[in-house]
């Protein structure tokens, strides 16, 4: 976290590399967080571009108290969750009871752009989780958040991010079903190509 | 217990402790509970194994580099944001209540500490041989002790504004007397008193002197060969100074309070809103130094912003070799001295890659030396950098004869590959090869006339304190 702090006071400072950095350090996480949220590429890429005007600009508000991750994805998730506010205000109240997957997420052209940053099952189950899901399983499992880092990147309680996590697992694994194999005989769980047929 | 309910309760935690998310005496639960639940056991190894493929995932695609462009562009023109302002009323209002607390002590202390000696001196005089006249006297001692102290500290702050530091044997007392608030970085006035300064004597490294900087920086000198013992009474002094940081019952300067040079300073860094003069005499160790048409800027290690503005003059700063190997800024004398290791550069952040050594590598020097880029401020308006550039030294100016400038030894220019080892050489390239930037103001720099400063970049006080420390 000292480093952290030293990367952004030397932001503050005006020290362009330090920026450059900062760009290279979180520009792609940021960019594939904004991707799982804006569905038109051109639109993800200013919504990106603002993203990080918008860090450089605040960059003083960083504290040091938390990671620089968190700040910067919760500042990446709070301008996502603008613009999807302002392109689909209906949306805006997702509530936990709502986290149903959106079924017309797989069928979107501008995905399959991005299936290459996953591979593509693990992807497509990825896909099918609700925007509530989606996140914490991304900064918990890809961007190596802990539940604490999660829940202050998110601001919910630790709980919440245990329960959306389970949930968002859960769901994984029954997309992934023709995948995951229940526990053998052996006891040795398998995951398998779908088509090949378990011993 | 239902499967469903089984589920509900015993789940959610299942990926806690996957994740070791979980107090261990929760850990030892689930084992428990794992030992004899079957479908707690495929649950888990379910949810491993899809972590497990989550995170084998190749990595994401980097940013794509036309938007990284789009975005760097976008910042160039851009100012930072600085610290949010309410968090930065908390420690004033903090300050100001202490402050409001030790003036009530300052105006009643004193008449309190009277009434006491009176009251003292009356029992005294009343008292016979079996009054516990031992007892007293320290009380008596004490408080005149007291009042003693706070005599003198007056008596000092009044000297501290009109008595200029003038020996070299006592530069801590200096610093406690100085009133740095009151000593500007040099101006363009001030510019031409410090190029009539420079001198050409060479020193017992081959390299020219500044004659009036070694006059004027004896006190630095003097302190870098401190003992090693004053050495640790400044560093115990630092201590001190931590310590008082928890302290609510001092009081900033101003406030008729006895301070130390360091602890002053360290209150006074912390009551300043905004910009604050750089401390005499206080070294601030760096971690970056860069330039762009206004002036230098500075990265304190301690997260401090340190700006000297250029106002024309290519004098605003001395060099000198660092003795310890640590960037560092002090403000001694006309203008501050930049203390260099050998392989310290000022980034020049108009241009990213191009850089500036004022000493080159192989220099000792021990005097603080007026060194410059270019002859003279037209000049180094007309410098083009190159991203692969580098200036290694510069040109200083003999006091004999004004007109002529001289490369420090080992100065030269490189762009690229190609060493060019005179300005008018450089010249020669830059004309026949105008791709290059000019400089330009990047920095949010103070108006020309203002003074050497301090920004604070962070709002916690105590990162604000100024080292104090010799180089």
């Amino acid at each position: 976290m000292r480093d952290d702090l030293k990367l952004t006071r030397r932001i503050q400072a005006g020290d362009p590399r330090a920026f450059e950095e900062f760009l290279d350090s979180y520009g792609a996480r940021v960019q594939y967080l904004v991707r799982r949220t804006v569905e038109n590429r051109t639109d993800a890429e200013d919504l990106t571009q603002e993203i990080f005007v918008h860090l450089y600009r605040n960059i003083g508000s960083y504290r040091g108290e938390a990671a620089l991750a968190t700040w910067v994805y919760r500042v990446a998730l709070n301008q996502c969750a603008k613009y999807a506010q302002k392109r689909h205000p209906q949306n805006v109240a997702l509530e936990e009871q709502n986290e149903q997957a959106s079924p017309d997420w797989r069928s979107d052209p501008e995905k399959a752009a991005v299936k290459g940053e996953l591979s593509e099952r693990v992807h497509d189950a990825l896909e099918q989780l609700s925007p509530l899901h989606k996140e914490v399983v991304v900064l918990h499992e890809l961007y190596g958040l802990t539940y604490q880092e999660c829940a202050q990147t998110l601001e919910v309680p630790i709980g919440t991010v245990k329960s959306r996590l389970f949930n968002a697992i859960r769901r994984l694994r029954g997309s992934l079903s023709d995948y995951v194999l229940g526990e053998t005989a052996g006891g040795v769980l398998r995951v398998e190509v779908a088509g090949e047929k378990a011993p | 217990m239902t499967p469903a309910e089984h589920n509900a309760a015993r789940q959610p935690m299942l990926k806690a402790f996957l994740d070791h998310e979980i107090p261990p005496w929760r850990s030892l639960a689930v084992r428990l509970h794992l030992a004899r639940c079957t479908s707690c056991r495929e649950e888990i190894r379910a949810m491993q194994q899809i972590g497990e493929e989550l995170r084998g995932q190749p990595p994401l695609d980097p940013l794509d580099p036309g938007l990284r462009s789009r975005i760097l562009a976008t910042v160039r023109d851009m100012t930072p944001g600085p610290a949010r302002p309410v968090q930065a009323r908390r420690p004033v209002l903090i300050w100001g209540a202490t402050a409001a607390v030790l003036l009530l002590v300052a105006v009643f202390a004193p008449r309190l500490l009277q009434e006491n000696s009176l009251k003292l001196s009356r029992e005294s005089d009343e008292s016979s041989a079996k009054v516990a006249s031992g007892a007293q006297e320290p009380l008596a001692g004490s408080a005149a002790n007291e009042s003693t102290s706070l005599s003198q500290s007056r008596t000092n702050d009044r000297s501290s504004v009109t008595t200029p530091p003038s020996t070299a044997s006592e530069p801590q007392k200096q610093s406690a007397k100085k009133d740095y608030s009151s000593v500007e970085a040099p101006n363009a006035m001030q510019s031409s008193t410090s190029n009539s300064a420079f001198s050409n004597l060479p020193s017992a490294g081959g390299l020219p002197e500044h004659t009036a900087g070694a006059r004027g920086d004896a006190s630095v000198n003097s302190s870098k060969r401190m003992p090693a013992s004053e050495a640790s009474g400044v560093r115990s002094s630092a201590a001190h100074h931590k310590a008082f940081d928890g302290d609510s019952t001092l009081s900033g300067p101003g406030f008729g309070g006895s301070f130390g040079g360091g602890r002053q300073s360290k209150l006074h860094a912390k009551m300043r809103v905004g910009r604050t003069a750089l401390p005499a005499k206080q070294s601030v160790v760096l971690d970056r130094a860069g330039f762009d048409l206004n002036g230098y800027r500075f990265l304190a290690q301690d997260g401090q912003r340190v700006d000297v503005p250029f106002n024309k003059n290519l004098n605003a700063v001395r060099f000198a070799r660092a003795a310890d190997g640590k960037m560092a800024l002090i403000r001694n004398g006309a203008s501050p001295i930049l203390y260099l290791a050998p392989a310290d550069v000022l980034h020049n952040d108009v241009v990213v890659g191009s850089l500036w050594q004022p000493l080159p590598p192989g220099s000792v020097a021990t005097q603080p030396l007026y060194v410059r880029p270019a002859p003279d401020w037209e000049q180094f308006l007309a410098m083009r950098w190159y991203p692969n550039m580098t200036v290694v030294g510069g040109l200083t100016r003999s006091e004999a004869a004004q007109d002529a400038f001289t490369w420090l030894p080992g100065s030269h220019i490189q762009i690229g590959g190609v060493l060019y080892s005179d300005y008018a050489a450089y010249r020669a390239y830059a004309d026949s090869h105008p791709d290059a930037l000019r400089l330009r103001a990047v920095y949010d720099n103070p108006p020309p006339t203002a003074p050497a400063v301090v920004s604070p970049t962070s709002r916690n006080p105590t990162q604000r304190a100024v080292e104090k420390r010799r180089p």
